[in-house]
């Protein structure tokens, strides 16, 4: 049987990803709208989101000749995102609610944009009463936590993904995960008991 | 498995670890896997809800490219519409020289023509009904 050596594996399933980057306007199209609702889902601020998504290619941009493929160009992007909203976030900390009342989206608009929009209005109400309860959850967590949770439940990526975008290790990951599904659960049932 | 799933196992399931137990027992109870939905099916929705809402809210994409690189851009612009203007100026300079010496050489033609018919003539034009009366006068 051939043998193939580690370092073989890693560049062959490095290249393709390093290989993607030639072409950086069709990263831009593909992966532009996962870092924006990242950013936005984030910040719930969309000048801030157009902002810091623009921020974000540029960066990666410019970093593309240090990109080693050891991630997907995905992860490596939210990876970016990722500090930018966290640098964002400590920068703009006393500007935030100037900000907010000037230009941010209401957030309560989320809650309308249900998949699933062949149920019997009932359910749609019941459905859109606890993703505004998820929502406003969502809200009151603290930093890291709603980003691990938004990178799981929005973006769908693992823990592995998780762990490379934030450059936090699998089980942070995973802590930051069960307390974020553990105060997001209470305070829907909460919300419910109501 | 015949016990039900813990709370514990139930949210490792559900922030996407996946063991064959529990995955068993899932396909088998069917309280846990309501228990399961239960908490699942919002969290689906509320990313499905994100991510319209977040697509909604994208605005057209900015020019992303850095601004060293769109000056080379603009730079190019300007080269090629230069190198254009020159090219017009090489073809189109021979062509109107060539027509204003056609212009010319045809108003000479006509100059050169209207010098021979005025020399050709016995009297100058204002002459000639006088020169017409005196011919008539003498053939009588």
């Amino acid at each position: 049987m051939e043998r193939v050596l580690l370092p073989d594996l890693i560049g062959a399933m490095a290249e393709p990803s390093a290989r993607e980057l030639a072409d950086f306007d069709a990263v831009v199209q593909l992966y532009r709208p996962a870092i924006f609702r990242y950013v936005l889902a984030s910040l719930r601020d969309q000048d801030a989101a157009e902002t810091l998504t623009q921020d974000c290619f540029l960066k990666a941009y410019r970093a593309r000749a240090r990109f080693r493929g050891d991630a997907s160009v995905k992860t490596w992007l939210m990876r970016i995102a990722v500090n930018l909203v966290r640098d964002h976030l400590s920068n703009a900390r006393l500007k935030f609610w100037r900000r907010t009342q000037r230009s941010s989206v209401d957030p309560s608009v989320a809650e309308g944009w249900l998949a699933d929009r062949r149920s019997s209005p009932e359910a749609m109400a019941q459905a859109r009463e606890k993703v505004a309860a998820i929502w406003s959850a969502v809200a009151e967590l603290p930093q890291g936590q709603r980003t691990v949770f938004l990178l799981r439940f929005v973006e769908d990526m693992d823990i592995l993904e998780i762990a490379a975008a934030t450059g936090l290790k699998e089980g942070t990951v995973k802590i930051h995960l069960f307390r974020s599904l553990k105060s997001v659960r209470a305070k829907v049932a909460m919300k419910e008991s109501v | 498995m015949n016990r039900h799933l813990s709370l514990q196992q139930i949210d490792a399931w559900i922030i996407g670890e996946r063991a064959a137990e529990v995955e068993g027992h899932l396909r088998s109870c069917r309280a846990c896997a309501d228990e399961v939905e239960r908490v699942a099916g919002p969290l689906a929705m509320f990313g499905g809800a994100v991510r319209s809402w977040g697509q909604e809210q994208m605005g057209p994409a900015r020019p992303w490219g850095p601004v060293e690189n769109r000056n080379v851009v603009r730079a190019w612009v300007w080269r090629v519409g230069l190198a254009v203007a020159t090219l017009l100026l090489l073809i189109a300079a021979p062509v109107y020289r060539h027509r204003q010496a056609t212009r010319e050489a045809a108003q000479d033609e006509i100059l050169l023509r209207q010098v021979e018919r005025e020399i050709s003539q016995s009297v100058p034009a204002p002459m000639e009904p006088l020169a017409k009366l005196m011919t008539n006068d003498f053939s009588r």
